[in-house]
């Protein structure tokens, strides 16, 4: 179990704005709060496998209208932490 | 406890972090960067509204990262680190963390962590006892200990480094100590002491908040500092105007927010700043008022030294004069119109302008030059001294600044920004280190270049180094022009390699001695951040099987060596150098790994450094002040009612408790000795390698956004590597064309120094022009450094590892 929370920055762009926020509804494992200002949301991704923790990170961050993305929290179990190391980088080579 | 019973545990506990998450990303995202809190010592780190795990105790600390120097809060169960979140009350970040913050906890757990000593025996690297190891390390500098240096780092902790420094400056007589900030931030330094007489920033991140115009000169703000960068992001999205000028050599994520994208030539830096002054002059638009009361000009002198000599107004004018804005164009390849902007800007005195710079400038041939410049601008114009208006270097390293500046672990320097050759200073330090006169060595030792180099050449030559002992940080992959500095130990069998870390790195490759060390929360630890920020923390949690602490490790060998009979290991009663007693007065056997870890060492150190501070008016705060704060800013003065209070800006009355009554401003440590700053002219040098037939290429090189530094931590985190997994050379479309290579394709990268063959990508993240490459230094399996350049500035001793010249093929 892997919990973050993000604070996603949005650009004044009314339509882009829309945009995103419905796109941030549209994925399961998010939950969007109530949006204190206009241009920040404040996200939940909640995700069984922590890889998945960084690629929605990123898909966020590319999303058209967003102008950057901040961590709040994150909060990962035992069980889920997974390590590595540099002897790894073959494996990590060939999943790119 | 049946299955139901495990997932309704599950549930609950899973619905509870999420309802924590999101209420501190709500309460996050209703504040931002908005509210400007005066911190007092009183607010507790954390806040009133940390989130309430069950079983999760929390505690504060910096991040391990950035100097930038974010404050997170680290919740721990089990003895295991198992949630982050940033500090809500910390002024730096307000509780926002990026994504390298975000995953911190992570890098204590890579799978591979260095647990015991490890001794080179017939070219193996074999497990040894910590006897073993500090035995065969105190022999080693009792024979020789004039050929023994140490190489550590601005991620030393203040203590760590404190102890380091003393060690070798206090008892082995020795100068030969210098950290690898001397590659990142040393020309800043000298920048600083030629300009105002004293080392340090005056002013601080409060200036982000109020500024009108931020120029970044060859800093890619938004990818290397980026929670300061959500300071300005933040503020123009409240609707504030804050015109961002990306001043650099390639588009970057910076340069995407940017009103103004400036593409310069390498090198061109020195005449943009002369070209402004010039004009500030021609249009008569120059702060004289300012100038006349706080400053004198200066020249380099002949030849050039970095305290030059004095000029008069009317020298300086006649010096920039051949800078003409057509002049600056033709050098930078920046229009008549972009200057016009920055001359504009300049020339405007309602406006308040902030300079933030880092490597661009500072990994420079001509560090010291660009810096004085960029100074000298803001003195003329009269953009200094404002909130929001003035020029600020920032930091890499989590504490080049605290453990490096300021603690004074370069070859020249003692504690609290004093020399070895100066002798008052040295009678200073002798004293407060208990040692008997005429201990410390006046003659400065090598700084890093130079200390790699005698390394890596014959020891029979006077004056080499056999020994190095390296101390968190990774030269073999960081060093400029590596098969040189570096890679060449490996032909000389009788030099000895001493490197303490925390996983296997490119420098452990050729190790004698390889020391596992304790990291970040598993040890007490002080650092102080680009803005003169000193932060404390507390051990958390254990390190993994016989990892120990930096500071431990150096005061262990310091023990052995007065047993083996080095006189320097005593201090002047004839006392152990790091002498500590009990309560009663009985002599704690600090150097025994149980009575150190159940003893706060740090607090001593930090104590026993702390009166050093005193002397150039940087006092730091008390440890147990700091152990109640979010990180104080130096000086840090005590009121009449007993309280402690920071100092945001220095030289400034009302700001600074230092500036006497009336002065407005004061800069009390003067070249001149009367009050002034420095505003130099410097020209402009071209590089010392340039694109021409054999290699027409510009290469850059730095950083990205995932990986901090040599990648060592980060590349241990499976989020950060999968999103960026390795090194690539970043290539203009229109190359790309030329050489028909594309995005994945393998090509060849060569310098005059090495080659590298590395996977290609068009445009890549940012965007270089045609005729420039840019490859980050993060992965040990592309080792860039290799084909860097050693060429470094006179005076900072820093190397330029952002342009030399390389030629590139497609491999076919
Ligand atoms: S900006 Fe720097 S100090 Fe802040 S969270 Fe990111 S890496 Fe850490």
């Amino acid at each position: 179990m892997w919990i973050s929370s993000f604070v996603v920055t949005l650009t004044e762009d009314i339509a882009h704005r829309e945009a995103v926020i419905e796109a941030l509804r549209s994925i399961p494992s998010f939950t969007v709060g109530d949006l204190p200002t206009p241009s920040r949301v404040p996200v939940v991704v909640e995700v069984d496998d922590s890889q998945q923790s960084r690629f929605w990170y990123d898909w966020v961050e590319q999303l058209p209208g967003v102008v950057k993305v901040d961590v709040a929290f994150v909060s990962c179990d035992e069980n889920d932490r997974e390590t590595m190391s540099l002897a790894d980088a073959a494996e990590v080579e060939s999943a790119r | 406890m049946n299955d139901n019973s495990l997932t309704n545990q599950q549930t609950d506990r899973r619905g509870f972090l999420r309802a924590t998450a999101m209420a501190v990303a709500t309460s996050l995202a209703a504040n931002g960067f908005a509210e400007e809190k005066t911190p007092t010592s009183s607010t507790p780190p954390g806040g009133f509204d940390l989130p309430v795990i069950p079983d999760v105790t929390w505690d504060k600390a910096p991040c391990r990262f950035c100097g930038t120097g974010c404050h997170v809060m680290v919740g721990v169960k089990d003895g295991r680190i198992v949630a982050v979140t940033g500090d809500r009350q910390a002024e730096v970040n307000k509780g926002l963390l990026c994504v390298k913050g975000y995953h911190t906890g992570l890098i204590l757990y890579g799978n591979d962590r260095l647990k015991t000593p490890l001794l080179r025996k017939n070219g193996k690297l074999e497990p040894v006892s910590w006897d073993e190891a500090i035995n065969v390390i105190a022999k080693r500098i009792h024979g020789a200990p004039e050929r023994f240096a140490i190489y550590g780092s601005g991620q030393w902790t203040i203590p760590e480094g404190y102890a380091a420094n003393k060690f070798i400056k206090g008892g082995l007589s020795n100068n030969h100590i210098d950290p690898n900030a001397r590659l990142c931030m040393a020309s800043a330094v000298t920048g600083y002491i030629s300009t105002y007489g004293v080392d340090e920033p005056y002013n601080c991140y409060d200036d982000l908040d109020h500024c009108d115009v931020l120029i970044l000169w060859g800093n890619n703000f938004a990818e290397m500092h980026p929670v300061l960068f959500s300071r300005v992001v933040d503020r123009r999205l409240r609707g504030e105007k804050v015109v961002l000028v990306d001043l650099t050599t390639r588009r970057t994520r910076t340069s995407q927010q940017a009103d103004h994208v400036m593409i310069m030539q390498p090198q061109s830096d020195m005449a943009i700043a002369n070209g402004i002054a010039r004009e500030l002059l021609v249009r008569d638009a120059w702060s004289k008022d300012f100038v006349n009361k706080h400053c004198n000009f200066r020249g380099p002198g002949q030849p050039a030294t970095l305290m030059g000599e004095a000029i008069s107004f009317e020298q300086y004018r006649a010096e920039l004069d051949e800078y003409t804005p057509e002049m600056v164009s033709k050098l930078s390849g920046l229009s008549l119109k972009q200057l016009g902007v920055l001359f504009d800007l300049f020339a405007n005195p309602k406006l308040k302008i902030t300079s933030l710079w880092c490597m661009g400038m500072n990994q420079h041939t001509q560090g010291t030059a660009i810096n004085n410049l960029v100074h000298g601008v803001h003195l003329l114009s009269g953009h200094w001294g404002k909130k929001g208006d003035g020029p600020q270097s920032l930091t890499g390293q989590p504490s080049a600044c605290g453990t490096v500046r300021e603690v004074g672990t370069l070859a020249h320097a003692l504690p609290g920004d004093l020399r070895v050759d100066d002798a008052r200073h040295r009678e200073i330090a002798e004293k407060l280190w208990h040692v008997p006169a005429g201990r410390i060595n006046p003659k400065p030792g090598y700084h890093t270049v130079l200390m790699w180099e005698k390394f890596c050449t014959s020891s029979t030559e006077p004056g080499g180094i056999d020994t190095i002992w390296v101390q968190v940080t990774n030269p073999g992959q960081s060093l400029p022009n590596t098969h040189k500095l570096f890679d060449a130990k490996a032909q000389h069998p009788e030099k000895f390699l001493i490197v303490s870390d925390v996983y296997p790195t490119a420098t452990t490759e050729l190790a004698d001695l390889v020391l596992p060390s304790a990291m970040w929360v598993e040890k007490n630890g002080v650092y102080g951040n680009s803005e003169r920020r000193t932060q404390q923390w507390n051990r958390m949690v254990d390190p993994p099987g016989e990892a120990r602490d930096d500071a431990w490790q150096t005061i262990a060998v310091a023990h052995r060596l007065m047993e083996l009979g080095h006189p320097g290991m005593n201090d002047g009663e004839g006392r152990f150098l790091f002498h500590q007693a009990d309560a009663s007065g009985s002599e704690l056997p600090i150097w025994d790994w149980a009575t150190y870890r159940t003893t706060n060492m740090d607090e001593r150190l930090y104590e026993e450094y702390r009166p050093f501070t005193a002397f150039k008016h940087k006092q730091v705060a008390p440890y147990q002040e700091l152990v109640k704060a979010h990180g104080l800013r130096w000086p840090v003065v005590q009121s009449a009612d007993g309280t402690w209070k920071e100092t945001r800006y220095r030289f400034i009355e009302g700001e600074d408790s230092f500036v006497e009554p009336r002065k407005g401003f004061q800069f009390y440590h003067s070249v001149t000795k009367d009050d002034k700053a420095l505003i130099w002219f410097r020209p402009y040098v071209a590089p010392p390698e340039m694109p021409d037939a054999e290699y027409p290429y510009w290469l850059d090189t730095g950083r990205v956004l995932e990986h901090w530094h040599t990648g060592t931590m980060t590349m241990r985190v499976p989020q950060l590597r999968r999103a960026m997994p390795g090194a690539y050379v970043e290539i203009s479309r229109e190359d790309a064309v030329r050489l028909d290579v594309k995005t994945g394709d393998n090509v060849k990268l060569a310098t005059r120094r090495g080659e590298l063959v590395i996977t290609a990508w068009v445009d890549g993240r940012a965007s270089c022009s045609p005729g420039h490459l840019f490859v980050p230094f993060f992965d040990e399996r592309k080792l860039i450094n290799r084909l860097t350049l050693d060429a470094h500035c006179p005076f900072s001793k820093e190397p330029d590892y952002k342009k030399c010249a390389a030629r590139l093929t497609k491999v076919t």
